[in-house]
């Protein structure tokens, strides 16, 4: 924060104090800075450029972070055009994650005459988070302007003329700072001088012109000064695709074989190149050869396995498999997986091996991976009991493979004998403690048979514990995904169980734990956002232009990934579900009944479950009773804001659940018409028709009762009730059987009962747990 | 093909899973503190065999007489065709000589299958075995004499 120090101090005495209290800030001595500002304000409680600091400080000594934001706004209100203030205004919103605030704040600095240039580095740096690409390009030029002197400066300019679409500018930009340097590159700057030669190749090809782009990369190649040979290779070979040079092509293609002969995506690659996907004979006269060339590696001999059929395939196949059996090859039912998607090739390979372990058994290894392959196959295809004796047979055989092991448990998890899985798994897990992949799976396996404390001990052995009871809380600050979410889904389903049990405490204790993990998960991916700060101004430093692009889709796509989608479910559900169960939370359970020996376990569960230090909510019941009393769903809300794929499936239903709650029919219906574009048979459909038709809240306004009723005549006017259960509750499965468990009329319960009977028996478990609470 | 590793405190769950029987933790632990003493067998890095030995101690003497060998094992479908025994054996008379002494007994129920590794009945009842115990009903004592 130094830079606040180049202010200029004007005569007065109060500016002097001010500057004193400035000083005393930056050298961080937050205490003695606010003594000084007090006395300035209690002179003149009105100076705009104290009361800002005095926030700051505050914000900074940990005195009163609560109050700090009061004298920020108050400073403002005093006097928003002071850029003193405005920069004020700036750090403290950046310091406490408002980034959009921070930005509007620096951009007032710079407006109101500010001639601290590193500002705009800072404000660049906020518009680079906030995205708001139109402006950013006038604030990292600014700064290029100040600071010519450092390559990151150009990088940056060029950076920001990409992100606001401008691909002209940005490769001109590039290119001169290209010809300034060109004499003065120093070993030190070769990393940096490499990468930047790729971006604006990048910046090049992304404009259409694949001649140009060629003629640049090879032009660069040339300098002999970039050190990624393989981008030089893929970008060449892509270039000649799109130009329609294919023979070059090929030949690169071959060239990057030679790199990697493992990577599949080559040989598909060079496939195009050469033409040959439709004509069968070629193309595998070409992985026969390319299998001569690279014997060890797997494409060349799978791939074929793709395309072949009949005897052809059954030959080849079976090479390919018993080839890697008889090496004892763990993985080699999940290398052939692909091809059982064909009935016909299942069946095939099924014989071959089955065939084959007749012949292995004074082959201990082979005769043992081969039991384990045929269990696979007989998992795979649904015949849990066929796969059952097949696995026994061979841990009887060999009871020392951990492998064996985890495909019983899964064999009994997909049973729906989920304590028998978790068991089997611990077996296992004893056979080798220090297995890190065991241990995980065995946590898992507890917490689908909702034994969580089993789960968080077993975990506990690799974790950080100091001084707590077992590794949650460095689950927590380690960002354990996975855990977190399976323990928030395992405490939801024991909420329904307790629910269905009419143990109003248990189910109460559960939907609370499970709410204040999804709350956890929602945090952690917010860090993952903010994580993005420091890298807008790292990243050209370093000279990565390239790596920070890559960021920058990765964050954008951040909060629509299929496990925040599964986040936001669960979140969505507990708190939906605290709000139709509110009995729970309301009314007062008689905690002055509990007698000695329940508080004192209820004291130890508290310490058990803490996910933080000093959390005063562990059991999350206060910020639900919050949630059910103002009813807003802010928590939900805010969440709505985060989608940013508006044409996602996920995101419809989503914002449905939310609006309806909300009673905002209107938008509920727009998501309905939005989802039916999307995904013509979602079973949502089905559900969301249905709500708006028969579940409206009964203080709905006549005027959007007809609002509603008139909207689904546009698109659902023949969809009685036959109609709806045909067109999006025609699957039978899990997705379908879990969206009709929500819905109560008969109807629907019985095509339920049609569903669950053809899942298998652990699909139909967690459909069962579900309607509990329905 | 054939190696053979020390137990560790991460792998000592494969004991009861080898000789098909139950000790305790408590044991399984005191069988990891004898260090040397105890050995698995691996076959193409797969755990398939172990042997445990302790020394006998006879009462009247304050060396040992010899190494005994509480347990020899080798799972049925790798038994007696890999030469895991041969291993294991091997290694008990190697560590047997590194202590200096120059016998391994063992007690069977099923003495034939030890006779081909050299082993010869012993006579437990003599005063140097007194008031140990070592045979219970249907079983023999047998031994083995290095030669150095």
């Amino acid at each position: 924060m130094s830079k606040t120090a180049k202010y200029r101090p004007t005569a007065s005495k109060e500016e002097n104090q001010f500057r004193e209290a400035l000083k005393l800030y930056d050298s961080k001595q937050y205490k003695k800075s606010l003594k000084v500002i007090d006395g300035v304000l209690k002179k003149n409680p009105h100076h705009a450029e104290s009361l800002a600091l005095k926030g700051l400080a505050l914000y900074y000594s940990d005195t009163d972070k609560a109050s700090a934001e009061s004298y920020i706004t108050r400073a403002l209100e005093k006097d928003s055009t002071n850029n003193v203030v405005n920069h004020i205004a700036g750090i403290y919103y950046r310091a406490v994650k408002n980034y959009k605030e921070a930005a509007k704040w620096y951009q007032a600095a710079m407006d109101h005459g500010s001639t601290n240039k590193s500002i705009l580095r800072d404000l660049s740096s906020m518009q680079s988070q906030i995205r708001d690409f139109k402006n950013l390009p006038k604030s990292r030029l600014g700064y290029l302007e100040d600071q010519p002197g450092y390559r990151a400066n150009w990088t940056a300019s060029a950076v920001a003329h990409q992100l606001h679409g401008d691909l002209a500018n940005a490769e001109k930009v590039l290119g001169r700072i290209e010809d300034l340097i060109r004499d003065k590159l120093q070993e030190s700057d070769y990393f940096e001088h490499s990468e930047c030669l790729l971006y604006r190749n990048d910046v090049i090809a992304q404009m259409g012109d694949y001649e140009a782009a060629l003629k640049d990369l090879e032009r660069i190649e040339a300098t002999n000064m970039v050190l990624d040979g393989l981008s030089l290779l893929e970008k060449r070979a892509d270039y000649l695709m799109k130009l329609n040079r294919k023979k070059e092509a090929s030949l690169v293609y071959r060239k990057l074989l030679k790199r990697n002969p493992d990577n599949a995506k080559y040989y598909y690659q060079l496939e195009d190149a050469l033409g040959v996907r439709n004509s069968p004979r070629v193309r595998l006269a070409l992985y026969e050869k390319l299998a001569s060339f690279y014997p060890k590696s797997d494409p060349p001999n799978f791939i074929p396995l793709t395309f072949l059929a009949g005897e052809e395939f059954k030959q080849k196949a079976k090479n390919y498999v018993l080839g890697q059996l008889r090496r004892g090859v763990p993985s080699t039912f999940v290398n052939v997986k692909p091809l059982y998607k064909n009935n016909s090739h299942a069946a095939t390979i099924y014989s071959i091996v089955s065939e084959f372990f007749e012949t292995v058994h004074d082959q201990p290894l082979t005769y043992c991976w081969t039991a384990y392959f045929l269990a696979q196959h007989h998992y795979h295809v649904g015949s849990y009991s066929e796969a059952l004796k097949m696995i026994e047979l061979a841990i009887n055989h060999t009871p020392t493979l951990v492998e064996l092991y985890i495909l019983k448990a899964r064999i009994y998890k997909r049973m729906n004998e989920l304590d028998q899985a978790a068991s089997v798994m611990n077996e296992g897990l004893k056979l080798d403690l220090q297995d890190r992949f065991i241990n995980t799976k065995t946590t898992k396996y507890y917490l689908r048979a909702d034994n969580v404390h089993r789960a968080i001990d077993t975990i506990s052995v690799f974790t950080k514990n100091d001084d707590s009871p077992n590794g949650l809380r460095d689950l927590h600050l380690m960002q354990s995904i996975w855990f977190i979410v399976e323990s928030a889904e395992s405490y939801l389903r024991k909420y329904r169980k307790a629910l269905g049990e009419h143990n109003d405490t248990e189910a109460k204790t559960n939907l609370g734990f499970a709410f204040k993990r999804y709350v956890s998960l929602t945090k952690i991916f917010e860090e993952f956002s903010d994580d993005q700060v420091d890298f807008h101004h790292y990243c050209m430093r370093k000279g990565t232009p390239r790596a920070y692009l890559t960021m920058i889709d990765w964050a954008d796509n951040l909060f629509d990934q299929p496990m925040y989608n599964r986040v936001l479910d669960g979140l969505s559900e507990s708190v939906l579900e605290a709000v139709r169960h509110k009995e729970l939370f309301l009314t007062d359970h008689g905690h002055k009944k509990l007698k000695k020996e329940e508080i004192r376990k209820r004291e130890e569960l508290v310490q058990y479950s803490q996910s933080v230090a000093e959390d005063d909510d562990v059991f999350g019941e206060k910020a639900l009773q919050e949630i059910i009393r103002d009813e807003k769903l802010d928590v939900l809300v805010k969440q709505q804001a985060l989608l940013h794929q508006q044409d996602a499936v996920f995101t419809q239903i989503f914002n449905f659940r939310v609006n309806f709650q909300l009673k905002k029919y209107v938008l509920c219906l727009q998501s309905l018409n939005k989802l039916l574009a999307l995904d013509k048979r979602n079973p949502f459909i089905g559900y969301m028709v249905d709500q708006l038709r028969n579940h409206l809240a009964e203080s709905t306004p006549d005027t959007i009762k007809k609002i509603v009723s008139v909207g689904l005549m546009k698109n659902f006017n023949k969809a009685d009730t036959a109609n709806l259960l045909e067109t999006y509750f025609g699957a039978n499965n899990l997705e379908t059987a879990l969206v009709l468990a929500r819905m109560s009329e008969t109807v629907f319960q019985t095509r339920l009962s049609e569903i669950k009977e053809k899942l298998d028996p652990y699909s139909r478990g967690l459909v069962s747990i579900v309607q509990l609470s329905y | 093909m054939i190696s053979l590793d020390d137990l560790t405190a991460n792998n000592l769950g494969l004991i009861n899973v080898i000789a098909y029987a139950s000790y305790s933790d408590q044991e399984l632990e005191e069988i990891k503190e004898s260090g040397e003493l105890a050995q698995y067998a691996y076959y193409n890095e797969v755990p398939v065999g172990l042997v445990i030995c302790k020394p006998l101690q006879p009462v009247s003497s304050k060396s040992p007489a010899g190494l005994l060998i509480d347990k020899l094992c080798v799972l049925p479908a790798y038994s007696g065709k890999y030469g895991l025994e041969d291993s294991l054996l091997e290694y008990v008379e190697n560590i047997t000589r590194k202590r200096h002494l120059d016998k391994i007994y063992v007690v069977t129920e099923d003495p034939s299958q030890w006779h081909k590794f050299g082993f010869v009945y012993e006579d437990a009842s003599q005063e140097l075995y007194r008031n140990l115990n070592l045979v219970k009903q249907g079983q023999q004592l047998l031994r083995k004499a290095l030669n150095n």
